[in-house]
């Protein structure tokens, strides 16, 4: 390689590297969305293998499970400052929603912007509802 | 990111053929890292800080067997 190109790869490699001052960051990140995924793969009907039948009842429960152990770590897990406060608002959250009937598993066929029926509207969809 | 960006175009105006082909592959780098870090997330899925995480990776492994290679 030409020493000019050498020069040039190796400054790019250089700014590639810088992303290494964030990797606590985002290691937290990568967590707090693991843990939106983990709910999302419980709620959304089409991540189901085929042939297993699962109800409301079923998908409650493994959200309990799932919340409990997380409510554990909440106490006992080695979590960040940012990452105890996400987790609360998250089961928070998770709980008002295990309130409202009928509004846990997520059919089928509709996407993870949709909202499932009887569930609240988004400020979003209520704004374009309204125009 | 832009600079380099920059430097690259402006040498490619006077490199020699070798010179500019190796340098046009260095820009289309530099674009990939440019993408990556202007990518937009979706929410609630989809977090701009991931994606743009495992693109950065991708690049870093491909400019280190560049790098080891000597030449594209």
């Amino acid at each position: 390689m030409r020493p000019l190109c050498a020069q040039k790869l190796a400054r790019l490699q250089a700014i590639v590297a810088e992303r290494a001052a964030w990797t606590d960051q985002l290691a937290q990140v990568k967590r707090l969305h693991g843990w939106l995924l983990e709910v999302e793969h419980l709620l959304d009907e089409s991540l189901v293998p085929e042939g297993e039948v699962v109800s409301n009842v079923t998908v409650g429960s493994r959200l309990d499970s799932w919340r409990e152990r997380m409510a554990a770590q909440l106490t006992d897990g080695p979590l960040s400052e940012l990452e105890r406060e996400c987790l609360t608002e998250f089961l928070h959250v998770l709980s008002n929603l295990l309130a409202a009937p009928g509004a846990v598993l997520r059919p089928g066929g509709l996407s993870p912007h949709q909202q499932r029926h009887g569930a609240q509207h988004s400020r979003a969809e209520a704004r374009s509802i309204a125009a | 990111m832009r600079e380099v960006r920059k430097q690259i175009k402006k040498q490619l105006a006077t490199a020699s053929p070798t010179e500019a082909k190796q340098l046009a592959v260095l820009d289309d780098y530099a674009t990939g890292i440019v993408t990556a870090l202007n990518t937009d997330g979706l929410q609630p899925f989809k977090y701009a800080t991931v994606e743009a995480s495992q693109m950065l990776e991708e690049i870093e492994a491909s400019l280190q067997q560049l790098s080891k290679k000597g030449g594209p």
